[in-house]
């Protein structure tokens, strides 16, 4: 058992002991046992954050394959002039190559066929592909600079979900379920969104490990919502079981249970009637939380016709913003569909229809609702393309391979600085010229966005105090508002 | 434990530590196929084999002398790690991973040991340096497979693993096969002497002589020294480029030259006393170019083209046409690194060259391959002047055809009649019917096959040109469905106003070809339905002779290459031989049918040792490629010594650690039969029994059981016996509060264990008790019910699908269930099963609402709450609460209290009046899951049944052990 529940199962002990020497009554046993113990799904490790924090809910829209930075946000006008030509050696250096690219003789420079416009009061440069988020300049925080040193999708996104290149270790959701635990007790803390981009059609893979627990206890993991079929695994009652019987039967099966308990004494017995309390109550607030129905015309409208599409991005951002409605601790949308090794201009105007509209959307209704200040955004991959074009470079076509040395993720939100762009890449997009952000640097100072002190939310595993930032990341002050 | 489903539950555990999956993991988690060692596991639990040698046959079984298919299937525990197929991904990277697991999981699994931390730095607590890490991973680091696994399900070293009727089968093909190749290849008596016979003839009609060139000037254009020496070679000394280019200037008197050779010669003063200047010995001659002028004006260059090419050896991928092929990165290579001979190749211009006042030739040797320095070091040239045998050898040259058509008619007699526009007059540009119709170009009709058309009632011409040096006859093989007439150079050579279907060689066209370009128009005429044309020219007395045969019959001298005496049999015995054809085709038959059974037997990956050792290096903070020392098998110094007798290396390693020296193994592995049965070791971390760990609960015991296992012979189910008949095991689980005050965790053993049961379990036991579980023990991993779409959500490209088995599958016990890493079993990892991704010695015990929902909702646990519904109605009477008693003793081992079998009673009541008034969900439920629905069960009192099992199955008490 973890040191967790111990600890929880403990405070429970001393109150039964305190009681009562003898059996316990079904009544008593509700007034017993500390309600808010049990408030949600999962215990927080931390009575409370290190600092008080900005944010409580954390929205992570993960755009999984490599969006091409050049192509979206990093505005390198000078490269037009430059398009085609080879790229200098000097600028790439010794820089580790995938296999795909390793045996390319040369590397000319692809300049975007996308134009660029500044907007808002920023002035930020935002590419024509994404005309909504250019709509949200001056609520978010684009980072120019990350970085990491992962070069093949399986060990960048599990690098930039769980600290490190290697499987094995818990992904941030997990780490913030752990450490600030559930706000609410009918759904999980903990909630995973998959879409497909139109794009799609050799989209990179994803793991479970990158919304599990790792060694971390396994309550923590994140739960797949589907978008289609039960939103959680064998959430509805089999067909012919309505849920009035469900009811009876789990009140039935818990006063066997508490017989059980007044034979046995054993506590696990008590915390698993609460489990089925929760099944039951989760039963109602999947459901309600999924039905759009009730949503206003303005409201489907502003994330795009795709929304009424379960399953498609725009459907899965509104239900993020009800999830963050109803206090959910960290919400994870995948989509798939972003790794341009050929075709890049194509591909990348689909991927973007797809998600620029819904993103927007769901800054400018968290925005709205009062939501967007404790909630923070974020918008981006596990790594970025390079300058240097994969392949033939023709009047409408070139492909980009990955490139970690420097990509663009964009955030909003609690805590988080809005209209402002940080850290400059070279003249080539290739390199970071200026304030760089490692992945660990990110994740720090997402943690410290929800109050959270990322060197001491530790975890002892193997004899070690292991940590989300591993032995490393520095808070990037200057993005936190 | 004499009944095989010991050895079931006891590899389940297993399973775990072997970090054991059916899938590869990284990327695309390419499925794997490695079932054969669960197989293995299994039975070893089963004959009981001890403890060491179960542990030396997985850890390096492939090893041991004479190794049994089994114990090399055992090493397939080293295989189990998680390997990548991804494109781009560095092997020296991953290799290191994958050494670095296997270390990771020999020190967990025996060892107790986490020596994680040490491959970055030595390791503070526990006395384990980073350099022994390495020195750990160095014994692991030599297995012969490859870095990535291409995505296939068994990647090297792996081994079939037939049925005994599968062996049998495969030595009966395997005779077959070899008893057709001998009468096909093998020597023959007859046939040999024809064949001598038939060269000879040949060797004379095509001999050609060749006369050595002298050259007058030679350049190398990378700086290399080239040297003319006195028999006419020459010599490259000096700077040594990576790539260069020769030149060689040659003056051939008047006349024509209709062959070059090049000989690439052996010299001392080349490395290896090649003749190459690479350090292995071998040359790429990326390609030859000759240009002429005449002498008289030197300007006049010509550039001649080669249409033919023969060497007397070529390595596989690099003939010696790629010589000729214009591509620099394609080259003639003849293993000079391996064969130490003379080397001889010859060339076959379009058509001869020379000028008749005397010819200034430019020959120039390129080698621009990615290989560097691999130039020729010694070659020689020489030319040979037109002959009759080179008449012969020059191959004619055809261009694609172009196509116009169809011309329709009213009948097939009207098209072939009717003289269309093609006839009349060839012009390419030329369209004809209003524009409708027009000469297309078809690249992708080929010689040799019937090449499909289309059309009824319909004539189609077909046009190509044929170049010849010189004037001389063609054969021409032809066949068509159904009409055909042929024009060479305008002049008809065929009229066949016949309706048939299509075939080779159906008829066969002598005819006179001009030098030069020489026009052949074919016109095919369809009546119906099929509609094709087939064309195949060979020459005038060539016996279809080969530009490759004909070359060697021509040039190869005396001495023949194996190579060429090779092609020559195979090519006359093809030819020649009777039956060959019929004897061909059987071997071709039985190929195929040995490769369907080939498919059909199992393989599994094993380990299996390189013949030298890759080099293994401690790592400077754990960079893979920061390489640091060097670094030699070994084990940690705080450990005692690898035996002095042993090698070291693999089975050193595994003998090492069942040693009766070895404090650890023993201790370790007691101590998880402990945790097994009580739900927490003597040593609660398992994994880690060093200072970081926790300190035993019950030293004495442990080191008791553990004496004990070393002494028994490293006999497992004598431990299981022991600990299972313990008194501490017997004890009552019952929870006092004085009990809980003062042992809260049972650490102090003062009652019996009480834990919820692991995933497997959960699930078996709910199969089991509605009468579902399928008893087949062993086989390939199979597919349960899963909800639709988990699989191809996380996929590469969305591809991927699960589909459930029918059958017995979804019935089969849990550790068959088939185990993908990306989308592990969502009922398994619900209850705490690992993801397998790495070894794993100890489960997590949660309990949330996920767990619930799956026991009440999920369809494998309604469709065994059926299954223990209709046996509460068929097993024990009609008294429900005799029913009751039933299904609770057989869910808990125990009797209900009078409470609690009223608590079901009453779910029982409300759910039979419910189902009575709506039958039609009744019987919904009683739909789900696959197995069959009994007769003769009233559904409403079915279904009410189905609640109660459900209720059963749903019980804490059901799911927990005590």
């Amino acid at each position: 058992m973890n040191p967790l529940q111990e600890r929880s199962l403990l405070l429970t002990r001393r109150q039964f002991f305190g009681r009562s020497a003898a059996g316990i009554g079904t009544a008593a046993l509700a007034s017993l046992l500390n309600p808010s113990l049990f408030a949600g799904m999962t215990r927080s490790a931390l009575e409370k954050p290190h600092f008080a924090p900005k944010a409580k809910r954390v929205i992570y829209l993960f755009m999984s394959g490599g969006p091409s930075q050049l192509d979206l946000f990093d505005y390198k006008p000078n490269l037009q002039k430059l398009h085609k030509t080879e790229l200098p050696s000097s600028v790439r250096g010794m820089q580790r190559l995938t296999g795909m690219t390793s045996g390319q003789g040369t590397f000319p420079i692809a300049a975007s066929l996308f134009k660029f416009n500044q907007h808002g009061k920023s002035g930020a440069w935002i590419s024509e592909l994404i005309p909504h988020t250019a709509e949200i300049v001056d609520d978010i925080a684009i980072v120019k600079t990350i970085n990491t040193e992962a070069i093949n999708h399986d060990p960048a996104v599990t690098f930039i979900q769980t600290g490190a290149q290697q499987p094995g270790r818990p992904s941030v959701g997990a780490w913030l379920n752990y450490g600030l635990g559930s706000m609410n007790s009918d759904l999980p803390a903990f909630v995973v969104m998959i879409s497909r981009g139109s794009a799609a059609r050799d989209a990179q893979p994803l793991y479970s490990r990158l919304w599990g627990s790792g060694f971390l206890p396994s309550e923590y993991q994140g739960v797949n919502f589907r978008g289609s079929g039960d939103p959680v695994l064998f959430l509805s009652n089999p067909p012919g079981l309505d849920g009035t019987m469900r009811k009876r039967f789990i009140d039935g099966v818990n006063k066997l249970n508490q017989s059980e308990y007044e034979s046995f004494g054993d506590p696990e017995i008590a915390a698993r009637i609460s489990q089925y309390e929760m099944a039951y109550r989760m039963q109602s607030s999947v459901p309600e939380l999924a039905d759009i129905s009730s949503e206003p015309e303005h409201i489907l409208d502003m994330y795009g016709p795709d929304v009424r599409k379960p399953g498609s991005f725009a459907a899965n951002c509104l239900l993020a913003r009800r999830l963050a409605e109803r206090n959910v601790r960290f919400i994870q949308l995948y989509h798939r569909g972003w790794d341009q090794h050929g075709d890049l201009p194509k591909d990348i105007a689909s991927q973007c229809k797809d998600v620029d509209q819904p993103s927007a959307a769901l800054v400018k209704d968290l925005k709205q609702r009062g939501l967007l200040e404790d909630t923070v955004v974020i918008w981006g991959g596990e790594f970025g393309r390079t300058t240097y074009s994969q392949g033939q470079i023709t009047a409408t076509s070139y492909g980009r391979d990955h490139h970690g040395r420097c990509f663009s993720i964009w955030m909003a939100g609690g805590g988080i600085k809005p209209g402002i762009s940080y850290g400059q890449t070279d003249d080539f997009c290739y390199n970071v010229a200026e304030n760089p952000v490692h992945i660990h640097d990110f994740n720090a100072t997402v943690l410290r966005c929800l109050g959270i002190n990322h060197e001491k939310l530790t975890y002892r595993f193997q004899g070690r105090d292991f940590r989300l930032t591993d032995v490393h990341g520095n808070i990037v002050n200057e993005i936190l508002a | 434990m004499d009944s095989t489903r010991y050895g079931e539950q006891m590899a389940r555990y297993w399973l775990d530590h072997a970090r054991y999956a059916d899938s590869h993991g990284y990327h695309i988690d390419a499925p794997r196929m490695v079932w054969k060692y669960r197989e293995w596991v299994i039975d070893a639990y089963n004959k009981n084999k001890p403890f060491d040698q179960f542990t030396i046959e997985q850890i390096a079984g492939d090893m041991l002398p004479d190794a049994t298919l089994s114990q090399k299937i055992a090493s397939g525990f080293n295989r189990c790690n998680m390997s990548t197929g991804e494109g781009g991904a560095i092997e020296d990277e991953y290799r290191v991973k994958y050494a670095a697991d296997r270390v990771e999981t020999v020190g967990t699994v025996w060892l107790g040991l986490t020596v994680g931390c040490a491959q970055c730095h030595s390791h503070k607590y526990d006395p384990i340096a980073q350099k022994e890490f390495y020195q750990l991973s160095a014994f692991f680091n030599s297995i012969a497979e490859p870095a990535l696994d291409g995505n296939v399900p068994a990647p090297e070293p792996k081994i079939k693993v037939p049925s005994k009727e599968q062996a049998a089968e495969e030595e009966k093909f395997n005779q077959k096969i070899a008893a057709l190749k001998e009468k096909l290849e093998g020597p023959n008596t007859d046939l040999d002497r024809a064949q001598q016979e038939w060269e000879k003839k040949w060797a004379e009609k095509l001999h050609t002589d060749f006369f050595v060139a002298s050259p007058v000037e030679v350049k190398s254009i990378g700086g290399a020294t080239l040297k003319n020496l006195d028999d006419s070679s020459i010599l490259a000394e000096g700077t040594n480029p990576d790539k260069d280019t020769y030149e060689v200037l040659l003056r051939h008197p008047p006349g024509k030259i209709g062959a070059i050779r090049l000989e690439a010669l052996l010299d001392d003063s080349l490395p290896n006393k090649s003749a190459a200047r690479s350090e292995n010995g071998n040359f790429v001659l990326t390609e030859l170019e000759v240009e002429t002028a005449p002498i008289a004006e030197p300007k006049r260059r010509e550039r001649v083209r080669f249409v033919s090419a023969t060497a007397d050896y070529a390595q596989e991928g690099f003939p010696v046409t790629n010589a000729i092929d214009g591509k620099s990165d394609t080259g003639w290579a003849a293993e000079g690194h391996k064969r130490k001979e003379n080397r001889t190749a010859t060339f076959i211009p379009e058509k001869p060259f020379g000028y008749s006042g005397g010819t200034e030739i430019r020959v120039r040797l390129r080698f621009d391959s990615q290989f560097p320095k691999h130039a020729i070091g010694r070659f020689r040239l020489a030319l040979a002047p037109v002959s009759e045998g080179l008449r012969l050898l020059t191959p004619l040259q055809f261009s694609s055809w172009q196509m116009a058509g169809p011309f329709a008619a009213e009948s097939g007699q009207a098209a072939f009649e009717t003289e269309y526009g093609p006839e009349k007059k060839i012009d390419l540009t030329e369209t004809f019917n209003e524009g409708k119709v027009k000469w297309v170009a078809k690249p992708e009709f080929t010689d040799g096959k019937a090449n499909e058309l289309s059309g009824e009632n319909s004539a189609t011409y077909l046009y190509r040109t044929v170049r010849t040096p010189f004037a001389q006859k063609a054969t021409f093989s032809l066949g068509s469905d159904d009409a055909i007439k042929v024009w060479v150079n305008g002049k008809l050579v065929l009229d066949k106003n016949v309706q048939r279907g299509i075939a080779p060689d159906q008829d066969k066209i002598s005819v006179e070809l001009n030098e030069g370009e020489n026009q052949l128009l074919l016109k095919v005429v369809n009546y119906s339905s099929g509609y094709a044309f087939y064309f195949n020219p060979s020459r005038e007395e060539s016996d279809s002779l080969t530009p490759e045969i004909a070359q060697i019959l021509a040039f190869s001298g005396k001495e023949l290459s194996e190579q060429h005496k090779t092609a020559l049999r195979k090519f006359y015995r093809q030819n020649f031989s009777p039956g060959w054809k019929e004897l061909s085709a059987e071997l071709a038959q039985t190929q195929d049918e040995m490769k369907k059974l080939d498919a059909q037997i199992p393989v599994t990956m094993v380990s299996k040792e390189l013949e030298t050792p890759r080099d293994t290096y401690l790592l400077v903070r754990g960079q893979y490629d920061a390489h640091g020392e060097k670094v030699f098998p070994n084990v940690p110094s705080v450990l005692p010594p690898l035996p002095h007798s042993d090698k070291t290396n693999r089975l050193a390693l595994a003998k090492w650690l069942v040693d009766k020296e070895n404090p650890l193994t023993a201790r370790v592995t007691v101590n998880r039969y402990w945790q097994r049965y009580f739900g927490t070791g003597l040593v609660k971390t398992a994994e880690d029994f060093g200072s970081q760990g926790e300190a035993p609960s019950h030293p004495e015991l442990l080191d008791w059981l553990a004496t004990e296992f070393m002494n028994s012979g490293w006999d497992i189910k004598h431990m299981q016996k022991l600990i299972l008949t313990s008194a501490t095991y017997k004890q009552s689980s019952r929870v006092t509060p004085e009990l809980l005050h003062s042992d809260p965790q049972n650490r102090l053993l003062a009652r019996g264990p009480r834990f919820r049961m692991d995933a497997e379990m959960i699930r078996d036991t709910a199969l089991a008790l509605g009468g579902l579980l399928a008893e087949k023990i062993g086989g390939p991993s199979v597919k349960p019910y899963q909800p639709p779409g988990l699989w191809t959500e996380v996929s590469y490209g969305f591809k991927e699908d699960y589909v459930p088995d029918k059958g017995e599958g979804p019935y089969r016990r849990s550790m068959y269930t088939y185990w993908k890493r990306q989308s592990p079993p969502p009922g398994m990892t619900t209850f705490d099963a690992p993801s397998r991704e790495v070894c794993s010695v100890r489960r997590q015990r949660t309990n949330t609402p996920l767990q619930a929902l799956e026991l009440m909702n999920d369809p494998q646990y309604v469709e065994a709450a059926r299954g223990l519904a209709r046996r509460m109605m068929t097993e024990c009477g009609s008294n429900p609460e005799k029913c009751i008693e039933f299904a609770y003793r057989l869910a808990t081992s125990r009797k209900p209290s009078q409470n609690e079998i009223n608590v079901l009673k009453e779910i029982f009541e409300k759910q039979f009046a419910d189902y009575q008034t709506n039958r039609e969900a009744a019987l919904k439920l009683l739909s789900v899951g696959e197995s069959k629905q009994a007769d003769g069960l009233n559904p409403s009192e079915w279904a009410a049944w189905t609640t109660v099992a459900s209720a059963i199955l749903n019980m804490d008490a059901t799911v927990t052990k005590s």
